[in-house]
Parts: structure tokens; sequence; C-alpha cells
């Protein structure tokens, strides 16, 4: 089921009232209830691979049992590696067997061997890079004696598929959701209404900024070879503004809606495209993977503390593993490799922490220093994107080669139809936005202090009415899907 | 809680009423280019408007013709009426059985027929309806009975431009439009029929590259199955009926056993003409599946015969 469906228009309802009427019995009725309810919502869309996340979850909740009630190491470290294996394998044979036959085969059909490749022709299943991930953080962090196993076999299968978070992340800590499922819970007026406003402004940012502007990155890139380096360049900025739109909307609308059931989800994303380096970047985009790789791979290699050579292998290691989770293709891969390019010298030279502090506090209009860094800083990831929206490494280069070239000062004005006018004008408008809220929890909380609520449901209203007169219906497809 | 519920039933008034209003600025004053979910067109394509102010000339008639632009071009109520059967054509452009099924209803009491054909090209089972629910919508007046074909097509243009007709037609502006009888190369002729001046099919000789297969969306055939049901309940006799397609445009598809098999699971009478006899792709159509007037006239001579044999009650030689 999709948030923008109509479908979820009715399941959101029924959900939120049985929820809160079995709020009033026990805890243990309460968490079946969503734990049902994120089947439903997940087998909406294909109920067959329901089997696949009861089957990650009944591994990870008896393997992490085992390594808790065990002392011995050897046997500790043999049940992590089996739920490593089992939820890895599941990653591999679904989403990365074809990559890798390929590119054994056309590894050795260089030396002049011809081998015949058996694809499979799997189903990749939604959102599976997600709970993968989220059940290995629980067993590593089991291991690491960070958490005690958890006993009720509910509250973990509820961990696992928990239905706003379940196809597109944040990929939630085992330490961080776990303890929500076993408190009891009390409806907070505040919460919920902030809830509603993270999840209303996460509808727009998905219906409105990212379905439009894949309209027009898509018309762009599709004809990539007629077109100029700058009508390119443009193409990669609205590109940018999907890919956000769509991720950063997805979040936003799980972290809302676990709002309105009283649970509360780490952020996901904190207006990375205002940020002063790379560095700041990648600690305000989809932080919930990024600090899953800091804590689970780049510490374990020895993360900074290391010699130079290691820490530069580190940052690679990181960045291309988290390139390759993003998808199976060279063209993820080398996303991640232009990334590391990007993020090492900040670490090397130790600036990477330059940029800790708010942006600009307190001013409307950003010092010409600070105003050029963010815009240096969003054109550098502008570039790498190219290599995450094309399809193959030829059609990467063959777009970068045009925008590094005198064409890059060519734009063809006919991407300028009326609805791409309207899109721009809305694309500014969210910017804007967004700007001034920048240093907020979230973008529409500037409302809650404004005293009138009949210019607050206006304000609402206009943006329900936005989303409803502008959004493309054949757009429903999500990008980030591709990653699942 | 009880403030949560509160605040969300007044906000859903609050934000209907501001809606509403909304709808009505935007259909009115933005400039058609700039309404990505909303299009309000009168005398769109297919002489809609025309066809439905028709419908009080008409009562009692014998046939009602419901479809696509195939029933509108393909069954000429004239030659029906030169037989002595009088007739009705109430197809429109790109219209689906979700649509037929609004007309249908809306308009049966006035029409009264006493055989519905209703014109079962497979392509117009596989789209939406959203392009015939907006040239519904836009040259009839909305009713609340539509509200049904608008959740179906679950589309916000349709919604909007559904809100839009509708507030437009209780406020006192000026509704009075007039369409011509001739739009470029079509004329509107009495009874629902549009003529197409005399052109030849030039794709003749089309090379295919790729076999397509027929899909049928559930939705559509429920209403399908629903349009049957309330010709029964009418006491009205229906029947499915193919018309000619050039053998070329037939050859694109492999699967035509499935069009078939459903047609005849419905146990109404369903009249194949996809290949008819004595039809060529060239002479008779003007494009791969639009019959030019030469082949109207053969294709409806042939009907007018195909019918008498299967509901000789009705329509007596």
């Amino acid at each position: 089921m999709l948030f923008n469906s109509i479908d979820f228009a009715t399941f959101l309802p029924f959900v939120f009232c049985v929820f809160w009427i079995l709020n009033k019995s026990n805890l243990k009725i309460q968490n079946v209830f969503i734990l049902l309810s994120s089947y439903v919502f997940y087998g909406w869309w294909d109920w067959r691979f329901l089997s696949l996340i009861a089957a990650s979850t009944l591994v990870d909740f008896i393997l992490a049992k085992q390594i808790f009630k065990t002392e011995n190491k050897r046997k500790r470290k043999l049940y992590l590696l089996g739920s490593l294996s089992f939820n890895l394998g599941l990653l591999g044979v679904f989403k990365y067997y074809n990559f890798f036959i390929e590119n054994f085969v056309s590894g050795f059909s260089f030396f002049g061997i011809n081998l015949e490749a058996n694809h499979l022709n799997l189903i990749l299943p939604v959102g599976i890079s997600f709970y993968t991930f989220q059940t290995l953080s629980y067993t590593i962090d089991v291991y690491r004696n960070k958490l005690k196993a958890v006993g009720d076999p509910i509250v973990f299968a509820t961990y696992v598929s928990f239905f706003p978070q379940l196809v597109a992340g944040p990929i939630e800590r085992a330490t961080h959701l776990i303890p929500q499922f076993e408190k009891r819970k009390s409806f907070n007026y505040q919460n919920a209404k902030e809830g509603l406003q993270i999840m209303l402004w996460g509808f727009f940012k998905k219906m409105v900024i990212a379905d439009n502007c894949s309209l027009i990155a898509d018309q762009i890139f599709n004809n990539y070879p007629d077109q100029s380096g700058g009508t390119l360049f443009i193409a990669s900025v609205f590109f940018a503004f999907q890919i956000y739109g769509d991720f950063s909307g997805y979040s936003d609308i799980a972290i809302g809606l676990s709002k309105l059931f009283g649970f509360d989800l780490m952020k996901n994303f904190r207006f990375p495209y205002f940020s002063r380096d790379i560095a700041e970047f990648w600690r305000r985009w989809h932080i919930s993977l990024s600090t899953w790789f800091r804590d689970y791979i780049y510490i374990p290699l020895g993360g900074s503390r290391v010699g130079k050579l290691k820490v530069i292998r580190n940052i690679f290691i990181i960045f291309l593993v988290s390139g390759f989770w993003h998808g199976a293709n060279w063209t993820y891969i080398t996303w991640g490799a232009i990334n590391a390019v990007y993020f090492a010298p900040y670490l090397l030279l130790n600036r990477n922490r330059n940029n800790t502090d708010k942006i600009e506090e307190g001013r409307i209009i950003p010092k010409p220093r600070v105003f050029l860094s963010i815009i240096f800083t969003f054109c550098l990831t502008c570039l790498a994107w190219i290599f995450f929206r094309s399809d193959s490494m030829e059609q990467s280069i063959n777009i970068l080669t045009k925008i590094f070239s005198p064409s890059l000062l060519e734009i063809n004005t006919n991407i300028f139809t009326p609805n791409n006018r309207v899109t721009i004008l809305l694309l500014i408008l969210f910017i804007i936005v967004e700007w001034l809220n920048r240093n907020q929890e979230h973008t529409l909380v500037f409302l809650n202090s404004w005293n009138s609520k009949i210019i607050r449901w206006s304000v609402y209203s206009l943006i329900i009415f936005l989303i409803e007169c502008t959004h493309l219906r054949q757009k429903h497809r999500l990008f980030i899907s591709n990653f699942k | 809680m009880k403030n949560f519920l509160k605040n969300i039933i007044l906000f859903s008034l609050f934000f209907s009423i501001t809606y509403i209003s909304g709808v009505f600025i935007f259909g009115h004053f933005i400039d058609n280019e700039y309404k990505t979910n909303l299009k309000y067109s009168r005398g769109y394509y297919g002489h809609l408007y025309s066809r439905i102010h028709n419908i009080k000339d008409y009562k009692n008639i014998d046939i009602l013709f419901l479809g696509s632009s195939h029933t509108y071009r393909g069954f000429d109520t004239r030659i029906f009426k030169k037989q002595n059967i009088i007739t009705f054509n109430l197809g429109s452009s790109a219209q689906t059985p979700i649509q037929s099924l609004t007309l249908v209803k809306r308009y049966i009491n006035e029409l009264n027929p006493k055989l519905i054909i209703m014109e079962v090209f497979p392509s117009t089972f596989s789209i939406d309806g959203v392009e015939s629910a907006l040239d519904i919508i836009s040259n009839t007046d909305p009713t609340i009975g539509y509200l049904d074909m608008i959740f179906k097509t679950k589309s916000f243009k349709v919604f909007n431009t559904y809100l839009y007709a509708y507030t437009k037609s209780l406020l006192p502006i000026n509704n009075n439009f007039l369409e011509p009888k001739i739009i470029d190369k079509d004329t509107y002729i009495d009874g629902g029929f549009v003529q197409r001046e005399i052109e030849f099919n030039s794709s003749t000789q089309k090379e295919i590259t790729c076999l397509n297969q027929y899909k049928y969306n559930d939705n559509q055939l429920d209403a399908l199955h629903d349009i049957v049901d309330f010709a029964k309940e009418n006491n009205t006799k229906i029947a499915f009926v193919y018309a000619p397609v050039s053998k070329n445009k037939t050859q694109e598809y492999n699967n035509h056993e499935l069009p078939d098999s459903i047609y005849a699971s419905f146990n109404i009478p369903y009249i194949n003409f996809r290949e008819l006899k004595g039809i060529n792709d060239s002479i008779h159509f003007y494009d791969s599946h639009h019959l030019n007037q030469n082949g109207v006239t053969i294709f409806n001579d042939t009907l007018i015969q195909e019918l008498q044999k299967n509901f000789p009650e009705i329509l007596t030689e």
C-alpha cells in the first residue's frame, strides 16, 4: 500500500481508531493489532512476500535469544554469523544475484571464456533493504550487549514490520523503537497535531515537488543525446529535488504517522540541500542509513582513529556499500565512490565538523560566503546524482561530458512549458518555506506560533489544495522504491 | 482525543468549503494550460454536448448505442432510420464501460430503448476512463449520480472538474454554449452519429514490430456486468457488438480469444465484426480502427440483418 493512495486513506482512519480504542485494553492486544495492520499494509502489495518478513523476524528473534542466553564467545559469534548470513543472503538472492552473475560472466568473457548466465527472474520485495538492516541492527546490538534480547515475539515482530516505516524507513534501531512497543501509550494532542503537520508537508514534498520535478527530469534525461550541457545540468537539479522530495517526503509521512500512534521515529533528513559542505550534507541526508553504516561498519573498521590510509579505506568502504545498498548497478556504486572522494578530504584535514552549528541562525538572507558554499555543495551533489539517475555508466559519462563542455551555457527553452513553469514556481515556494524553517524541528512548526486557527487551517487547506491540483496521477510510484 | 477528533471534523468542514471555493476560482480564472488537475472543456472532442442536447428529441427508441468513438463514428442513425429503426447514439470519445454505465443510468428513462447495443472494443477495457469522464462532466449537467464514476476513476482531475462543473451549474453564471455542427472534418448528425469527411487509411502496410495483448481491468469488467444487470432490471434487451477494425490493427494483438471468451461468458448475444467480410483496410477505414463512411454503410447494413436475426421481436424485417 502506498501512503498516497485511496487504499491507505481508508486504511489509516480505521487503524487509528481501533488502535486508540484498544489502548484501554492490554498492551499485547494493541501490539497484535499493529502487527496485523502492518502485515495487511505490506500484503496489500503482494501477500506472498509476507513470508520473507516473517522468516526474517523468526530467525532473528531466535538467534538473538540464543546470543543473549549463552556466554560462550564462539557460539555467540556463530549465532551472529547465522543472522548475518540469513539477512544478507536474502538481500543477496533477491537484490544482488543477477548483478553478480552478470559481472561474473562479463569478467570471464574479458579473458575470452564464454559462460552462460542463469538469471533469476525474481521480484524484488518492497522494503527488503530496510527491514533486513533493521533486524540486523537488533542482532548486532544484542551481540554487543547493548540490548537485551526481546522476550515477547509479538513486540519483536511489530518492531520489524511497523507499517509507517516498513517500506522506506527511517531504519530504526531496536534500542530506540522496541522500548516504545513495551510501554502503554497515552494519546497526546500536541503530538498528534505535530504528526499531521509533518505528514502534510511530507505529502507535499512527495506529490507536488518530487512527482512534478520527476516529470521535467525525465523529459530531459530520456532525450539526453539531444540536450545541451546546460539543460542536462538543470535536469540534474530537478532530479535532486525529485529524489529529496520522494525520499524525505516518504520519511516525513512515516514520522508523522508514527506520532499519530504515539511513536517517535528518528529524523531522517534535516534540510540537506542547505548544507555548507559535503560532510554536513552527509549528516543531514538519510540520517538513519548513514548512522547505520557509521555504527555497524565504519566504527568497527576503526573509523577515523586509525592511520590516514585506513581512514581513506574506511570512507570508501562505507560509501561504496551505501551506493550498493541503493541498487545493484555500477552507477550506484560510482555515486558512492564520488561521494567518498568529496568527503575524504574533509575528514583527512579534520574539517568534517566545521559546520555543525545552525545554518545562518537569525538571518533571512545568508552571508555571500555561506550562500556560495551552499550553492557549491548543492552543485557537487547534483553532479553525483547524475550517476544515481542514469541507467548505465555510459549514459552518466555522456551526460557529464556534455555538462563539462561549452554547451553548459546553452539552455533549451522548450522545457519551460506552462506545466513546468508551475513546477518551477512551486519549487521556489518550497525552497523559501524550507529555508525559513531550516533550523526548526520540522517545516510547518512555525504555524504553531500563529494564534489564529482560521489562518492555520487556511494554510493547511492551501497545501492540500496544491497537492490535489498539481499532483500527477501517473507518478504514484516512488523513485526510492527502486532501492527496496 | 475528543478534542482532536472534534478539530478533525471541524477542519474537514472548513476544508470542504475552502476547497470548493478554491477549485471554482482556479477553474474559472486560471488559464487552461496551467491547470494540471482540472480540465473543463465544453465542446470537447466528439460532439458530446450536441448529442446530449439532442436526447430531448427522442423517446421510446428501438436501439441505444453505447461505447467509444467506434460507436459514434460507426453506428449511423440514418441508415437504421431507413429501415424504420429509431436509434440514438450515446457513444463518446474514449468511453469505457464505467462511463457507459453512468450515461445509461442517467438517460434510459428519457430514451426508453428496447435494445441496448454495447460496443466492446477491447482497448477501452484497459484504460482508466479519465478522458471520457472529463468529457461527460464538461458536456452534460453534472449530477450526484456521477459520484460512482468519479470514485471509480480515482483521479483528482476528474474530481476537481466535477466539483467545478457542479458549482458552476449552481451559480447564476452564463452557461450558454453553442457547439458548431461541423468541427474540422466531423459533422454532427441528428441522433448522435458523427460523420467524418471521406478519407482513406494510409497506414495499411505498417510493419508489425511487436505483438500486444489485450488486458481487462477488473473495474471495467465489473461495470460491464453492471450494465448488463441494469438492462435486465429495466427489461431492456442488450447485445455486445465488436465493431470492425482493420486487419493491420487486429494483427497487433495475439490474444483475440480472450475478448471473445469474456463476452461469450455473459450469455447475451455477442456479434463479432472484428473481421467483417467485404471490408478492406484502405478503402473502408480512415485510420487503423475507425471506419470511413463507405465502411460504416457496409457495417451497419450487415449489423441490421444480424440484429433482425437475434432480436426478431424488436426488429422486424
